[in-house]
């Protein structure tokens, strides 16, 4: 009798347990960017391996689909996302891949910007007279280095939840990286504290965060809209203001059209700094750290010109 | 991977199916790109109704874009042939450009919504549903059944106007009716393929049953047969190699094309229209 009972038990049981049996793998991390890549292989360390879905050079807003991205995401225990509505490309990849642990609200999904204090977040209706506006704000969070150590402890704690025997090493591993980018930012605001409130010129509005930890004004963007090509009354109006307000650089991402940015550093004498968003999208920006060292180093050349 | 190839693959089959087809009849009027300027004034219409106030993918957006086709298909069918020497060809280019650049106008009033309207045009076969496989293949079924009702009135209105005329056939009534159904085939075909995957169903399994074999049916059976082989060829390259789905397709058209005109050459006896 007891043995029945203990054996119906059981059975009941069986079910719940593997229901209950917390999911412990993360050995694969997908990244929508190599920025994000990079920081969830510092944090995930040995435990992990980490792939990109996408080149440091493209441009977030357009990516191509191919089918090994879908495979990338059907393997993946954990999916690392720009989030803020930047790589919405990737929602159909998600569809596409069928893995309930990274789906939309899964284990696996990570929004990299969710403790990001974010800026541009328009307040009261979005009119669709305002150009490709993002509704949860300016997604181009990572450029500004505090944040990456943000992004690093958001990653952390997630992995830490899934897979709780390694919680310490995540955590110290995004420690380790927070202190470190810390400590890289002193040195990079040392470098840019000569131009301290100095104006620029940039194309995409990509750099709100970046500007606002450095000090610089963003005195007016290239394209007229975010995602609108200028029109030749634009860049008229553009070069009167750089002239009148005394404009310093122009800060242009690398997958911009470089004749728009030439003629407008002709006609008023500006220097142009040219630099990538992401990790790896010029030789030797392999890290996040010497993604920054080369933004700061063009803005250097370009404010010295 | 096979799983995930499989649904661009059955997908390929349907636009096959009904492109190659239609591409026969579109080579025989000389109107190649008719089906660039359909896509584009369907988007134009989306355009308008979002200016009008009718957010994409509601019955209103879309009654808009079948009206701006229909009126499409108006335009067509009264421009037929030469006129002074110059072809109809003129007027579908014309045609073309002027949506085109009349959607990069409207465009810029509406840019929240650009992202959603280059879909319109630019359609990923990686993603197809099989529930848009399903709509679009009851669609193709519904043009296909009128087709194959009218086949003797449309096909001698393609190959031979001269005697349809004279049989008394009104060319003008049915070559509306042909463009309106090829509209409604490109509108959707072209949101899920893509403006250069649908051209090359359309025009390249055509061309070279055209440039091989003589009469319709041989024609058709080159046409379907070397169109399923070539959009395999072209699925397989893009999961072997990671190449994007649409563009790899095209490309293997693209061999299948440069193949068929070397072999015509070599044998210039081959078809002799």
């Amino acid at each position: 009798m007891l043995k029945k009972i203990i054996l119906i038990a059981a059975i009941f049981c069986l079910p719940l347990s593997i229901w209950a049996k917390p999911a412990t793998a993360v050995k694969n991390i997908v990244a929508s960017s190599q920025d994000l890549a990079y920081i969830a292989a510092r944090v995930g360390g040995r435990h992990v391996t980490v792939k990109s879905l996408t080149s440091g050079d493209e441009d977030q807003h357009y990516v191509e689909a191919r089918p090994s991205m879908v495979m990338a995401l059907k393997n993946a225990d954990v999916f690392v996302r720009i989030g803020m509505e930047l790589d919405m490309w990737a929602d159909a990849l998600m569809i596409a891949a069928k893995n309930d642990k990274i789906m939309r609200g899964g284990s696996g999904e990570i929004d990299a910007s969710a403790n990001i204090e974010k800026l541009q977040v328009p307040s009261g209706k979005i009119d669709m007279s305002m150009g490709d506006i993002h509704a949860f704000g300016n997604p181009h969070y990572w450029l500004d280095p505090q944040n990456a150590g943000v992004i690093a402890k958001t990653i952390a704690a997630r992995l830490s939840e899934i897979d709780s025997a390694n919680a310490q090493d995540y955590n110290a591993n995004a420690k380790a990286f927070g202190e470190e980018t810390a400590a890289k930012l002193r040195v990079w605001q040392k470098r840019l504290e000569p131009y301290a409130g100095y104006k620029i010129v940039v194309y995409h509005d990509s750099w709100p965060y970046f500007a606002k930890r450095f000090n610089l004004i963003i005195a007016g963007h290239i394209e007229p809209k975010p995602g609108i090509p200028p029109s030749p009354s634009h860049i008229a109006s553009l070069i009167d203001m750089m002239r009148r307000e005394k404009v310093k650089a122009i800060l242009c991402e690398t997958y911009f059209n470089g004749k728009t940015t030439g003629s407008l550093s002709e006609k008023t004498g500006v220097g142009v700094a040219s630099a990538p968003l992401s990790v790896g999208g010029v030789r030797g920006a392999d890290t996040y750290e010497r993604l920054m060292d080369y933004i700061v180093a063009r803005l250097e050349e370009a404010f010295k010109k | 991977m096979f799983d995930l190839m499989l649904a661009p693959f059955a997908a390929c089959l349907i636009l096959v199916g009904i492109h190659a087809y239609l591409g026969i009849h579109v080579l025989e009027r000389g109107i190649i790109f008719v089906d660039l300027a359909l896509a584009q004034l369907a988007a134009l219409g989306s355009i308008t109704a979002v200016l009008a106030g009718f957010p994409l993918h509601t019955p209103q957006s879309y009654v808009f874009s079948l009206l701006f086709t229909l009126a499409g298909a108006v335009l067509f069918s009264l421009t037929r042939g030469k006129r002074n020497g110059v072809s109809q060809e003129a007027v579908i280019g014309i045609a073309y450009v002027v949506c085109a650049a009349a959607s990069v106008l409207a465009l810029e009033r509406i840019p929240g919504e650009s992202q959603h309207i280059k879909e319109m045009l630019v359609g990923n076969i990686l993603f197809v549903s099989w529930r848009q496989i399903m709509e679009t293949l009851f669609l193709y079924g519904l043009v296909g059944v009128f087709h194959w009702v009218f086949r003797k009135k449309i096909m001698l209105i393609s190959s031979r106007p001269a005697d349809a005329e004279k049989n008394g056939v009104s060319i003008r009534w049915w070559d509306f009716l042909f463009y309106a159904a090829f509209g409604l085939v490109v509108t959707s075909s072209v949101e899920i393929a893509g403006v250069l995957l649908v051209f090359s169903f359309l025009v390249i399994p055509a061309f070279c049953a055209m440039l091989l074999v003589r009469g319709f049916t041989p024609r058709l059976a080159a046409g379907w047969t070397m169109g399923v082989f070539t959009s395999l060829a072209g699925i397989y390259a893009s999961a072997r190699f990671d190449l994007p789905t649409g563009a790899a397709i095209v490309c293997a058209f693209g061999v299948l094309a440069f193949a068929c005109i070397v072999i015509a050459s070599l044998k210039p006896g081959l078809c002799n229209r």
